[in-house]
Order: C-alpha cells, then structure tokens, then sequence
C-alpha cells in the first residue's frame, strides 16, 4: 500500500511538537471563530488565511486542516443553540438540534455532533486517502482540453446547484470571472482591464475579495436589517449522551458519512444536498419518525454526518484536481496559490510532504476536536453572548488589519469596501456567494488551459471536444445547464395555470 | 425624541411607491451594472495589444467570452427580474429578513469604514483600528461608550502588538512610533 506509507510519512511531519501546536491552534482558533454567529466556514478560513501567511508552507496548512474541521465545528454549536442557521448546510442541524436543546437535551445534540462529526471525519479523511491517489493517478493523463471541460463542469454545476436561482448563480459566476481578469496577462504581459491604476497589476489580491464578500459584506448586510433583541441562546452544560442516544445515533453516522463523502466529492458543490437527502433518509428509517421536527437525536446525528463528510469530500477534487467546489475550498485553493502552489496531481508529486502532512493533519484535528469540545461547549457557548455590536466591529477590525498585512497599502481597503458592498448586494439579493468565489480563483486556470489547448492544436477549436473525456464532460455540463431549465419551464407553467385558475376564482366570487 | 425622522417615508407614500411598476425591482440596477460590466469588458478588450508572438488565442479571446457571458445573463436576469422573478434573501443568524433596509446604519458603517482606510497610515494602525471598532459599535447600536472605547483601545493596542511585533506583519505605527 504506497499511500498508506505516505500516510505514515505524512504523520511523521504532522506529529513534532512545533506543528502538532499549529495543528492545536488551528482548531481552536477554527472553532472559536466558526462558532461566533454569523461566521460560517468560508468566512473564518477567509478571515484567518492572512493569519498564517507569516508561517511555513507545512506548518500554515497543518493549521488550515485545524481551521477546517474547527469551523465547521464551530457552526453546528451555534445551529443548534441558537435556532437559526449561519449556512444552508446546517439547516437540518438547526432544525432538529434547537429542538432538542429546547426539550433540555442540549448535551445530547451538542454531542451527537461532536462524535458524529469525529466519526464522520476519520472516514471520510480515510476515504481521501484511498480515492485521492486513483484520481491523481486518472488526471495525470489529463491533457488542456480536458481540464478545461472539467473547469467548465465545476462553473455550471456550482451556478446551477449552489442557490435557488440559476440566472443568479450565472450572474454570480460572471462577476467573478471578470474580477479574475484584471491585471497582468501572464502569457503576454499586456495589462488587461485595470483603468490605469497601477495598483490593479497584479490582480484583485483573493483575500481582499473573500475578505470582502464574507465578512465586510456580511457585516452590512446584518447592518442593514439588524435583528434586535437579545439573542435567544439554549443554556447548555458538559456535552455527554447516554446509551440509547448511542444506540440511536450511530447508524446515522455511518450512513450520513457513506452519503456526504461521494456527494461531497464530486464536482457539484456544496453539502446542502447530502444534509437534506441524509435528513429524509433518517426519517424514513426512524422508528421514531413522530419526534422528527420535535428533536429527533437522529435528525441532528445523521445531516451533521454527512456534513463533515462532505467537507472531506470536497478536498478530493481540491487536492487531487486543483478543483474548488466550495466557497470554502476556494478560499483554500487561494491560500495554496498564495504559496505558489498549484493543487493538482503535481502536488502529490512534488510536495508530498505537504500534501499527506496535511491529510494526516485532518486526522489529528479531528481527534483533539472531539477531546476539546466535548468539554468545552459551555465555554463555546458563552461566545454567543457576545453582543452584535461588538461583535461586528471585532471581525471588521480584523478584516482590515488582515487586508492590509497582505500588501500593505490603503487602497487595498478601499476596494475592500467596494467588494464589501457586492456582497451586501448578493445577500440582499439572493445571488449564491460561492459562483463568484469560485469563478475568481477558478476564471484564469481556465483560460490558461484553454490556451495551452488551443496553442497545440494551433488554434482549431475542435480540439476541445478531441478526447472522449472532454466530450463526456462538456455532455455533463449541457444535462446540468439544461435540466433546471426544462424543469424550470414546466414549473413555471404549471404554476401560471394555477395562478389563472385562482384569479377566475376570485372573478367569479 | 421624535418619533418620525423627517426624510422617513410616511405610509401613504409606501403604499404608493409598491404599487409602481419598477418598485421592487431594485435587482434591476445590479443587472445593469452586469450590462455595463459586460459592455466595459468587451470594449476594452478590443483595445488589449496583441503581442505578434502571441499563438492561437490572444489576450482577447477569454475575456470577449466573458463579455458575452455578462451581457447575456445581464439580460437574461432583468427579463426574470420583469417577470417577478425574485432571489430569496440570505438568512444570517443576526439578520432579520423581514425588515426593511436601514440605509442610516449602512451609510454610517460606510463613513466609518471609509475613514478608517484614510487616516490607517497617517494615524498608524492602532489609533485607526480603535476609531474603527468604536464607530462599527456605534453604528450598529451600541450605546456604552466609555465601555466600548476601553475595548476599543485595547483590542487595537494588543492586536497591534501581537501581529505587528510578535509576528512581524507589516502594520505602520503612525503617531504611536516609539511609543508602542
């Protein structure tokens, strides 16, 4: 087994004493943030990326797997105490854990999740190391053309699944793919789209961007219609559970890891949907299905499962493709490009250390998670106290100290603001965050392939449909684009009948 | 206190801005500025050079697609715009979507962040940073200042100190040199 050696090698750099700290404080800090309301996962990676960039390479990704799994963490904590959810993936969690937390059951569901998650995580963190490799193995013979049509699979997928609305995602996607535009050329040198303003070069830094849209844009949008009140937080004690929890939490587990893991890891984005199909599934299966609504420790054991999993998942096309199919995984692609590493099969060849570092870093984390925060959720859930005020201004502070470390220049916050706004505008408008995200860090991969393609074919664009790869891809992309239409259409329809009946209804009364 | 603002809008007005034809439909100002986006990219790739070396496709070639995308999905967006075609608002734990837009807050927030990019350098980052946390707080609400003036300065003060001196991050001490 060569990557299960790797894997040890990989342990063997995770576990000195320097970086088993890194890794220590990734997951606090992960969860510390991760559970603040209103800070979801891709905003406490976005907001801690600039943290790490004074670190070496292993060490600062050593941490992110701490970031990862500790935000994560961190949002199920604060979907469950508090009832509303800060991403669509913890819905379910919100809707059952709040339930239960209000029946007193607090520790059980705050439980439930952690080892759910703990569970979760060690599987799919496995799977990663199993699959990984074979796709490595797979995209080693990708040519240009088809890494394209793989970059062009993720553009359509991620605008048409990632939101409710498809013309929105697109809108999203396009708005990123223009930012991702601006600055230098790399193939020519030709400045391209930046008004004159030598500070556009070199680009829109991608920090200032996921800075900007995630926590600048957040905190106008919560500017904009603040909830008043005091928050309305379930008191909580030491997480723990007792036999018949166990007995009917861990089949969820498995099954909601066996569903996030392959969902999470295909190029469709986003643990919505495993949540939501591991959800029903668990309802279905219930001998309990009357407490579903109620409290059902398996509705909080089984979604948070399939989360976690899924963000494993994720990092399959991350690491193995250099393919980011979520906000949060973009923002990572981000911290890697910051290094001057590309993700991709080339990582796994040049950078082993790095890469099964950090996988083995997934496992680490994962463990002192479990052992942290099973004691200290009362601690976890004292941050929810915290008023919004405050709140607010403690993540725009750091959100301008970390825009400015990365270049050092004022202009800089100026466009964080302008991007800031955007996001405000996406939120109050419903456009997914991730397309746009994606399409920035995503935008200029894909013209360089594009280009390489069409360099060796020179210039024949049949080129691009030559290997039944891109052919089988560019056909995945067409059913995705097309399906939501055709669906869509007959919605539309049938709802324009109801709509006419309704009105000769009311005609006629 | 007063209890209406006078440049708030009175009831009967609401009623009547709702029933306009285009009220409701602010997304339309977005699709337009994705128009003028998509317009803005294709023009001024028209005018990117075009190295002699330069193989197959050019500087220009990408960017004129995302042109067109812009242009088409711009359209497309206001079309459903028309239709009544509407995003659903994003939930937040600390926003509450049944609210109108407080446009005072937002616009304070703006002013404060605005002036905080301003005075960063000349001020240094930890009197900059304090102002920031103050106005954020206040903007949003908050009214113990002597309270939130204390955090302010010490959280400025000690982030400064941790990532300025103890990591080595470039962050300017302004008047504060020598001091801090």
């Amino acid at each position: 087994m060569d990557s299960l050696g790797l894997l040890l090698d990989g342990f063997s750099t995770a576990l000195t004493p320097g970086n088993l700290l890194w890794a220590l404080l990734g997951v606090v800090l992960g969860t510390f943030v991760g559970v603040l309301p209103g800070i979801g996962p891709a905003m406490t990676v976005a907001l801690l990326l600039p943290i790490t960039f004074t670190l070496e390479p292993v060490s600062a990704f050593i941490m992110f797997a701490g970031i990862y799994y500790g935000g994560m963490y961190g949002g199920s904590t604060t979907a469950i105490l508090l009832n509303t959810p800060g991403e669509s993936a913890s819905i379910m969690t919100a809707l059952e854990g709040n339930q239960m937390a209000r029946k007193g059951r607090a520790p059980q569901a705050l439980a439930t999740a952690a080892i759910g998650s703990f569970v979760a995580g060690t599987i799919a963190t496995a799977g990663l190391v199993l699959l990984a490799p074979a796709v490595v193995g797979f995209a080693l013979s990708f040519g240009p053309a088809d890494y394209f049509a793989l970059i062009f699979v993720a553009f359509t997928t991620v605008s048409a699944v990632l939101g409710g609305s498809f013309v929105r995602g697109l809108s999203a996607l396009g708005l990123g793919l223009a930012v991702g535009l601006v600055g230098i050329d790399s193939q020519t040198g030709q400045a391209r789209f930046t008004l004159g303003v030598p500070q556009l070069l070199d680009g829109i830094d991608i920090v200032v961007i996921a800075v900007g849209l995630f926590a600048v844009g957040e905190a106008l949008w919560v500017a904009s219609r603040m909830r008043h009140g005091a928050a309305d937080v379930v008191p909580v004690g030491r997480a723990w559970m007792g036999r018949a929890d166990w007995s009917r939490s861990w089949k969820p587990w498995l099954r909601g890891s066996l569903l996030g893991f392959p969902l999470g890891s295909l190029p469709a984005g986003g643990a919505e949907i495993p949540t939501f199909l591991s959800y029903s599934l668990e309802k279905r299966l219930s001998k309990h299905a009357d407490e579903f609504g109620h409290g059902a420790i398996e509705g909080v054991a089984g979604p948070e499962a399939a989360n976690n999993a899924s963000a494993a998942g994720t990092l399959v096309p991350l690491l193995a493709l250099g393919l980011p199919t979520s906000a949060t995984a973009a923002i990572l692609l981000a911290a890697f490009q910051q290094y001057g590493l590309q993700p991709g099969p080339l990582l796994f060849e040049k950078q082993p250390e790095l890469v099964w570092g950090l996988i083995a870093s997934l496992f680490i984390g994962n463990a002192m998670l479990l052992v942290l925060n099973l004691p200290l959720a009362p601690l976890w859930a004292r941050l929810l106290h915290i008023p919004r005020p405050q709140l607010y201004a403690g993540i725009v502070l750091f959100a301008s100290l970390g825009v400015y470390s990365v270049n050092g220049s004022a202009v800089d916050l100026v466009i964080l603001y302008v991007v800031g706004l955007v996001g405000f505008a996406m939120r109050r408008f419903g456009w997914p965050v991730a397309p746009a995200i994606i399409g920035v860090i995503l935008g200029p991969l894909a013209e360089q392939q594009l280009r390489r393609a069409l360099a060796i074919s020179q210039g024949d664009y049949g080129a691009l449909v030559d290997s039944p790869r891109a052919v089988v891809l560019f056909g995945i992309a067409a059913v995705v684009l097309l399906a939501p239409l055709v669906a869509r259409i007959a919605r539309r329809d049938r709802a324009l009948v109801r709509e006419s009946e309704q009105e000769h209804e009311h005609e006629a009364v | 206190m007063s209890v209406t603002a006078p440049t708030a809008p009175t009831a009967p007005d609401a009623v009547q801005t709702r029933r306009s034809p285009l009220a409701g439909k602010a997304e339309l100002g977005l699709a337009g500025l994705l128009l003028a986006l998509g317009v803005f990219l294709l023009v001024d790739a028209a005018r990117v050079a075009v190295p002699v070396n330069a193989n197959s496709i050019g500087p220009r070639f990408f960017p004129t697609c995302v042109g067109v995308l812009l242009v088409g999905v711009a359209l497309w967006l206001a079309v459903d715009v028309l239709r009544g075609g509407v995003g659903e608002m994003e939930a937040a734990e600390d926003v509450d979507v049944s609210r109108s837009s407080d446009w005072t807050t937002m616009a304070v927030l703006s002013v404060v962040f605005l002036g905080h990019a301003l005075v960063l350098e000349p001020l240094g980052f930890p009197v900059a940073a304090a102002l920031l946390f103050f106005g954020v707080a206040a903007a949003l609400g908050s009214r113990r200042w002597a309270r939130d003036a204390a955090i302010a300065v010490v959280l400025a003060v000690v982030v400064f100190l941790v990532f300025a001196r103890a990591l080595g991050v470039g962050l300017p001490a302004g008047i504060l040199q020598g001091v801090l």
